[in-house]
This record gives structure tokens, C-alpha cells and sequence, in this order.
């Protein structure tokens, strides 16, 4: 499947609730020939708060400014969680089925400074 | 010192075009100079983001149109990148009418037999020239747009009328109020755009500045870009003095140009011819190249002028392509100042979606270091993109509600 | 495990550049597979060129760009990819470890503008000093 296909996928859990469109997709993996070289994979999708913040960077913390956008986009960037891999139970475009519930995922921020 | 002053007179030359040069002269000669604001807001504002962009490019070493992509997304860059297509090739079609006139004027041959000739001009020296000498070249020409200033003074001016005009925003008693805000709008899209925020970047990738080169362009900035707004209000000043007691609307390329003469006499009205050729001549050249580039960059391709042609086949097609379709459209007899009016109000439309993602990406820590945006860069970025928007929003509407301004 | 990036900002959308730093295209997707419950998703290919550009952006447009470019494509199966293993650093640019000859599938139209169209003209081989 495609990474766009992700990116226009809804997150739905156990229940059959609907935890918003992923707006990102966080991966992990080092190029390179070398001893640490692993390939690129998907580690976990993020929802929630709006696609802004995380397409302009602030969800992720990278951008801290202008102080306007940061204002506006602050209380998405807040409501946004992270979807480990390992949670996924059908990786299907369109349709992304969890276990557990939507209220269990930690937040973005609080995955980030883990 | 010498590759300094340079960069200073290119950015003074090089800031009017087609776009001002219309813009401005049926502004001075409807509004007097009561818009003369708007180009003080533009200058601080597009001299803010030409140096975020410069600085940016120093940081990252790429050039700047790569950035709008991965920040907006392709789908919004994309409705950009379409939007300065449909735009270039009206103000180039413009253009090569406006050269082709001026060639009319001189040699009594009809300007519809010049186009072709002109837009033959163009791709020979496109393909041959070198950018950096197009550019050069471009901006030390304008500089002859000098002449206007020149005029203002000759023409003994009652300058307390003029600081009176300058200092009353409101529409003289000839003007409602959504013809001025349209013009608001004009004004906006002629004056702020992208090509001059990009203007020092890619003098930047190709020269390999580094931070030391910074200091320099920031001076290029800060004394270029308000010379050249100055430029621009003088030639609003001289439509003024010249056309607004008598009534008279810039319906002609000419007219733009005519105070000039009454002014200073034929060798006046040489110069100022001359300016505007250059204005137009090279404003041509730098927008097919600059276009070429936003596309190039939107879809990743190697681009000409660092590459030999055959091997930035797709960059040099879309470039070769765009001068074709306008000078298509210039054979169909549009008149250029319509038609330069339509562009730089489009021009006006999609300016937030320039200036956006080099707002994101110079706040961007990780990217930028030590170089990321201060506090004054922040508030006049912010305050520019918040007017673009405004105006973007209320460009369309003006232009229905005025129909085309005229009313 | 907090070393994850954002996809956005370190693969997706970014200017893809061969091992002569010669541009080629941008990373218009990613191609993944499918893992089965719990597992992660490796990426396998780089999605580049306006094919794989116009799937992803849908609409009108999207649609009319795909179909555009499947026609000038030169390979039977879907839009032109690169095996992410050739990736070599990914710190600002996507550098690839090849050459842009070793990777036939890309930029098509650039190869048959350049053969059929742009080389014809004299003056086409000289760059810039």
C-alpha cells in the first residue's frame, strides 16, 4: 500500500469509533550501508487535532513560531495521538482498524519526550 | 565592494516591471499619490521575505522554490504553481506587446509583425545567456527608470499637493471606494512578487554564499528594494502631475510613459523608452526562467542553466512553451494594459501561498540553526502574510464588483 | 522507541538527487507493505514522477495527470519506483547511491524530451561556466 493511501485512511477502534483521518506517519530507519543501516518502516500514524499542525510542524514541536500560527494551531497540536504499529490490527487503505480503544492512545507530545 | 553595489542597483532596477509600470502610472494618474502607502507597506513587506528566502537559501543551500512544496503540500503548491504559470504568461504576453509597440513607435511598422521578432529575440538570448548576466543586465537597465524621478523634480511640482495626495488614503472625489481598494489589490500583486522574493536566492545557490555573505545581502535588501519603491512612486507621481488635473485614464502603453517626455523632451522620453524596454525586455526573461524553475522545482527536475538544456530537457520544454503561448496570445490583439491589470490582481491571489512556507521554514529550528527568524522577522512576516491574505480574499470580488477597476 | 520522524518532513515530498547529485524527481510516495496485525510496515520503493504524483493527489486533476504520464511510461506495471535500499542519506536531500542511468524506469519524459526534442537544437550540450 501507499503512504498516501495511509494519509487518507480513518482510524477506527475496537468499539467501531472513529478516531479522525491519519495526519502523519512517523518512521524510523538509517540508510547507509554502516552497522546501524536499517530499512525505512512505519512505526506508528498520528490523528487527530487537524491536518495544520502537523503539516506546518508544530505538532512535532519543529516550528515554534510566528507566534500567530503557533497560537492558532496549539490546540491541535495538543489533541493530537500517536497509533504504534504495533496496534494496528488490519493495515487496509481507507479503513485502519485498531485494538483497544481511542481514549488508550497516549498523546503525540507526551510519545515525543518519552 | 564592486559585486555589492551591483546587487544593490539590480534590486533597485530590477523591481519594476510591466506589472508596476502599468499599475503604478493608472494609479498616479486616477488616485493621485493617495495609494502611495500601499507601496510603502509592499517594499517593507517584500523586503522582509527576500531576505528570509536569501537567508534560507544561505542556510540550506537550496534554492527557494523547493521549499514550497514540502510545506504546503503538493495539492496548495500546486494551485501556486498554476497560478504563476496563467500569470507569467499574461505579463509575458504583455510584455512582448509592450516591446513590440515601442518597436511600432519607432519604426512605423505595425507591433503585430514585431512580436514574433521580439519573442525570436528572447529565446536566442534565454537559451544563449548566461542567468546571473541576464539578471545583471536586467537590473542595471531598469536603473534608466531614474529618468521619473528625474521628471518629478523638472516638472516643479507644488509639493505640498503631492505630500497632501500622499498623506489622505482615501479616494479623491473622482474615485468611489471599491475602485481604490481594487487598486489596493493592483498594487499588491505588481509590487510583491515572488520573483523578487526569490531574487537573491539564487544568486545565492550558485555563488555559494555563506553567512558572511548575509551582512551583504541584507544590505542589498534594505537599500534596493526602497529605491526601487521610490522609483515606483515617482512614476505614480508623475502620472499624477501630468494626467489627474485633465482628467485623462492610462488607456495605452504610451501614456505611461508620455509625462516622461513632457518633462524632459525627447531625450527624456528616450531614456524613459529605454527603461521600460528593459523593464519589460528583461522582466521577460527573468519571469519565463523564474516559472520555469517553480515548476522544475515542484516536480524535482534538474533545471537549466546549471544543467546544459539536453540534460534539463523537461525545464527548458516548459520554458520554450510558455514564450510560445504567449506570444500566441499576443497576436490575438489583447490589450496589454487589460491584461497586465488581470495578472497582477491573479498575481495578487495566490501571494499567501508564497509567502506561507518560507514563513513555516524560517522558524523551523531544525532546519534553520542559528539562522531561524527573530522577533522582528516573525512580526513583519506575520503582518505581510495577514495583508496578502486579505488581499487575496478580496481580489476577485474587487475585480467583479469593479469590472476591471473601471468603474 | 522516540527516534521517529514525521514521514512529511524527512522523505515525503523531498527533491530526490542521484549519486552525482544530479536532481531527478521528487518522492511523490512511498510504497509499503502490508505487515499483518502488529507488525511494521517496511517501505519498499520510492514512488517518484507525475504518475505516482497524480494517484496521490485524486480529483480531476490527479486523475488527469496519472493518465497522462501512464501514457508516455516505458514500463508495463505503475508509476516509476526506486527500491529504498538505494537510498544512501536522507539528512537534507533524498541522496540515492546510483546513478541516474542505473535507474531506467525514472524521469522518462526528461529522457525522451531530451532525445527526441531539446538534443536536435544547436547548442544543447553546453552548460554554463
Amino acid at each position: 500500500m501507499r503512504i498516501s493511501e495511509l494519509l487518507s485512511s480513518e482510524v477506527v477502534d475496537e468499539t467501531g469509533r472513529s478516531g479522525g483521518w491519519v495526519h502523519d506517519v512517523r518512521i524510523s530507519g538509517e540508510p547507509g550501508p554502516g552497522e546501524e543501516a536499517a530499512p525505512f518502516r512505519v512505526v506508528g500514524l498520528v490523528i487527530g487535532g487537524g491536518r495544520l499542525p502537523h503539516a506546518w510542524g508544530f505538532a512535532e514541536g519543529r516550528a515554534t513560531g510566528p507566534w500567530l500560527l503557533r497560537v492558532l494551531t496549539a490546540r491541535g497540536a495538543r489533541q493530537a495521538r500517536f497509533v504504534p504499529a504495533a496496534r494496528v490490527e488490519s493495515w487496509e487503505a481507507g479503513t485502519i482498524r485498531i485494538r483497544g480503544r481511542l481514549g488508550d492512545l497516549p498523546r503525540l507530545i507526551d510519545e515525543l519526550h518519552r | 565592494m564592486f559585486a555589492f553595489t551591483l546587487g544593490t542597483l539590480s534590486a533597485i532596477g530590477g523591481f519594476i516591471d510591466i506589472g508596476d509600470l502599468v499599475a503604478d502610472a493608472l494609479v498616479g494618474a486616477r488616485f493621485g499619490l493617495a495609494l502611495a502607502w500601499v507601496t510603502v507597506v509592499s517594499v517593507i513587506g517584500i523586503a522582509c521575505y527576500a531576505e528570509m528566502s536569501a537567508r534560507i537559501t544561505v542556510q540550506t543551500r537550496r534554492p527557494a522554490f523547493d521549499l514550497i512544496r514540502s510545506r504546503l503540500g503538493p495539492g496548495y503548491a500546486l494551485v501556486g504553481l498554476v497560478g504563476a504559470f496563467a500569470v507569467t504568461g499574461l505579463l509575458v504576453m504583455a510584455e512582448l506587446s509592450g516591446v513590440a509597440l515601442a518597436l511600432q513607435l519607432a519604426t512605423s511598422v505595425h507591433y503585430l509583425l514585431w512580436v514574433p521578432v521580439v519573442a525570436a529575440v528572447v529565446l536566442l538570448l534565454i537559451w544563449v545567456l548566461p542567468f546571473e548576466t541576464m539578471e545583471r543586465i536586467y537590473g542595471l537597465l531598469g536603473l534608466t527608470m531614474l529618468v521619473f524621478v528625474v521628471a518629478v523634480w523638472h516638472l516643479d511640482p507644488d509639493w505640498p499637493r503631492l505630500w497632501s495626495s500622499a498623506t489622505t488614503p482615501v479616494p479623491p472625489a473622482s474615485e468611489s471606494w471599491p475602485a481604490y481598494l481594487f487598486f489596493v489589490v493592483t498594487l499588491i500583486g505588481a509590487q510583491m512578487t515572488p520573483y523578487e522574493m526569490f531574487f537573491f536566492s539564487s544568486g545565492a545557490v550558485e555563488s555559494r554564499w555563506g553567512p558572511k555573505d548575509l551582512t551583504e545581502m541584507r544590505v542589498n535588501v534594505l537599500v534596493g528594494f526602497p529605491l526601487g519603491g521610490l522609483l515606483a512612486i515617482a512614476i505614480q507621481a508623475v502620472a499624477f502631475l501630468v494626467f489627474f488635473d485633465a482628467g485623462i485614464q492610462v488607456e495605452h502603453l504610451a501614456e505611461t510613459v508620455l509625462p516622461v517626455g513632457l518633462a524632459l523632451g525627447k531625450l527624456g522620453l528616450a531614456i524613459a523608452l529605454l527603461g521600460v524596454f528593459a523593464a519589460t525586455f528583461g522582466a521577460t526573461l527573468e519571469t519565463l526562467f523564474s516559472t520555469g524553475y517553480q515548476i522544475a522545482q515542484y516536480f524535482g527536475w534538474s533545471y537549466g542553466k546549471v544543467q546544459p538544456p539536453a540534460q534539463a530537457a523537461r525545464f527548458t520544454t516548459v520554458v520554450v512553451g510558455l514564450l510560445l503561448l504567449s506570444t500566441a496570445l499576443a497576436m490575438t490583439t489583447l490589450d496589454p494594459i487589460t491584461v497586465t491589470i488581470f495578472a497582477v490582481v491573479f498575481s495578487a491571489t495566490v501571494l499567501p501561498l508564497t509567502f506561507l512556507p518560507v514563513l513555516l521554514v524560517g522558524n523551523d529550528r531544525q532546519v534553520m540553526g542559528q539562522l531561524a527568524n527573530g522577533r522582528l522577522s516573525n512580526t513583519l512576516g506575520t503582518v505581510t502574510l495577514a495583508i496578502s491574505t486579505v488581499a487575496a480574499l478580496a481580489a476577485l470580488p474587487l475585480l467583479v464588483l469593479t469590472r476591471g477597476g473601471s468603474s | 522507541m522516540t527516534d521517529h520522524h514525521s514521514v512529511r518532513f524527512t522523505l515525503l515530498d523531498q527533491q530526490v538527487v542521484d549519486a552525482d547529485g544530479r536532481r531527478i524527481g521528487r518522492v511523490d510516495d512511498l510504497l509499503c507493505d502490508d505487515p499483518g496485525p502488529g507488525g511494521e510496515p517496511v517501505i519498499t520503493h520510492l514512488l517518484s514522477g507525475a504518475e505516482a504524483l497524480g494517484d496521490r493527489l485524486g480529483g480531476l486533476t490527479g486523475k488527469l495527470m496519472a493518465a497522462v504520464s501512464a501514457r508516455l511510461r516505458t514500463t508495463p506495471d505503475g508509476p516509476s519506483r526506486i527500491p529504498a535500499d538505494l537510498v544512501a542519506d536522507h539528512a537534507d536531500l533524498v541522496h540515492l547511491r546510483v546513478r541516474l542511468a542505473d535507474l531506467p524506469d525514472v524521469a522518462g519524459l526528461e529522457r525522451w524530451l531530451s532525445a527526441h526534442v531539446i538534443s536536435l537544437l544547436p547548442g544543447a550540450g553546453d552548460a554554463d561556466q
